[in-house]
């Protein structure tokens, strides 16, 4: 296998280092992406149902990708980078399998995130490169190709899974809530305290300056602008209201002397049909060919 | 100016709060080096496991290449003695000059290549060599973020005053950079 020896070869001597020119091709929309539009729509609708049925029930998140180029990259790192870059897999069980097809370049890959490399091994997705995927490839076949792959993949899947990096992921998670926690709560207080001073102070300044004080610390030059605008309105704003409590008597809670509740949530949701992916990832593990 | 004084106070605890983020976030970047470290090592590990099956497989067809195995063994020795990072990268590299030269000699055996157990083995090896080549890869990306975080201001001040040190980048040897001339 001369296929094998040049990309071993390449890899140990690290030719490949210089070509990364890796470019994605956009959000998943599914589980299967056909974005070299060589699947028949048949194909497309009966693996997206399958893969999701799989997703839902059993062991794998199994992503079929397809492209028309791969721009000067190789196979190896476009498949690592756009499995990372997803997240194919759920997270802490890192059990994605990716099945990446660059059309123009006639190479296929399959990368096997962490949890599956022990059911998934690198011969077996070699074999299933070799006896499923490319012979249909060379008769033009791409969308038998593709399904026999599939199957292949999830045949293998099926056998075990073995959750390599789960308990790191896990406490990690649990860990930064620990931490946090009592930073977060005196993080409040301090807010609500400042808040007190803030309305307090006859200057409606000072808060732009705390603002952008705070801001370029935690997040740079954005967050200075940001923040500092965002604590000159506020101070802005409390200050008016204080005037206006001072004249009526009456004092709203966050003046002070009262502990309140504050804050709100950032949460980022990704709008696509299927949910998107659960954040697994893989260390290049799998098996590449060609046709 | 009692006003002033709150103010400022304000001020401090606030710098205060965030020194003690800043000095976590630099521990766990930190942290993070060590841990991607031994991800590289395991699948340095992965590769030292499959070597012996390679060599077996070229021991049996021919047992006149002595050279080779005689550097692959050492290069394996040198490893598993290795305590420093430096004596660990000196030793995979030597390591990988000598799995060039296997690939060469196997090169002179086309009984070999045609063999079921070969082509497996060298689906193993790519795989392994991949992995290698990513965990590398990410290992200088956790460098990177860590090396930036204790040089950008204004981490770079708690770094300077707790005494975080700059990390080293993985950086295959000069020698290694030169693939032997394979006639494929």
């Amino acid at each position: 296998m001369k296929k094998h020896l040049l990309i071993i070869t390449a890899l140990l001597f690290g030719l490949v280092s210089g070509a990364r020119a890796y470019s994605s091709p956009g959000s998943p929309t599914g589980y299967v992406n056909d974005f070299a539009e060589i699947l028949s729509t048949e194909t497309r609708a009966s693996l997206e149902e399958l893969l999701s049925s799989t997703d839902a029930s059993t062991s794998a998140q199994v992503a079929v990708v397809t492209i028309k180029s791969l721009d000067g990259d190789t196979i190896e790192n476009y498949a690592e980078k756009l499995f990372q870059e997803w997240g194919i897999g759920q997270k802490g069980k890192d059990n994605g399998v990716l099945l990446l097809v660059a059309v123009d370049d006639r190479k296929v890959r399959i990368e096997v995130g962490y949890g599956l490399e022990g059911a998934l091994t690198d011969a077996e997705s070699s074999w299933i490169i070799q006896d499923d995927i490319t012979p249909r490839f060379k008769e033009g076949n791409y969308d038998q190709g593709v399904i026999d792959g599939v199957n292949g993949i999830l045949k293998a899947a099926s056998e075990d899974l073995v959750p390599i990096h789960a308990e790191a992921t896990v406490s990690t998670t649990a860990n930064f809530l620990e931490e946090w926690f009592p930073l977060i709560i005196f993080g409040f207080m301090m807010l609500q305290w400042v808040w007190a001073i803030l309305a307090r102070t006859k200057s409606w300044w000072l808060g732009g300056v705390i603002g952008g004080i705070v801001g370029a610390i935690v997040w740079g030059i954005t967050g200075l602008l940001l923040a500092g605008l965002f604590g000159l309105l506020l101070d802005w704003l409390v200050s008016q209201e204080y005037k206006k409590s001072v004249a009526s008597g009456s004092y709203p809670w966050w003046i002070g002397g009262k502990s309140g509740f504050g804050g709100g949530s950032s949460g980022s949701s990704r709008s696509s049909g299927f949910g998107g992916f659960g954040g697994g990832r893989s260390g290049g593990g799998g098996s590449s060919g060609g046709w | 100016m009692k006003k002033t004084g709150w103010i400022i106070l304000g001020i401090l605890v606030f710098i205060g709060f965030w020194a003690a983020g800043a000095y976590n976030r630099l521990i766990s970047a930190n942290e993070s080096v060590d841990t991607q470290w031994a991800q590289v090592q395991t699948s340095y590990q992965r590769r030292f496991d499959l070597i012996p099956n390679l060599v077996e497989t070229v021991k049996g067809i021919s047992e006149q290449e002595q050279e080779v195995f005689g550097m692959i063994a050492e290069a394996r020795t040198r490893y598993s003695g290795a305590t420093t990072v430096d004596e660990q990268v000196d030793a995979t590299n030597q390591m990988e000059t000598a799995l060039g030269r296997l690939l060469v000699v196997m090169e002179n055996y086309p009984e070999l290549k045609s063999s079921e157990s070969y082509q497996t083995l060298m689906a193993q090896l790519e795989g392994t060599e991949n992995r290698i080549n990513v965990e590398r890869s990410r290992y200088n990306d956790v460098v990177k973020t860590y090396n930036l975080s204790i040089k950008r201001l204004p981490t770079s001040l708690i770094a300077g005053l707790m005494g975080f040190s700059e990390r080293e980048y993985y950086e295959a040897d000069a020698a290694a950079q030169q693939a032997p001339a394979v006639q494929f």
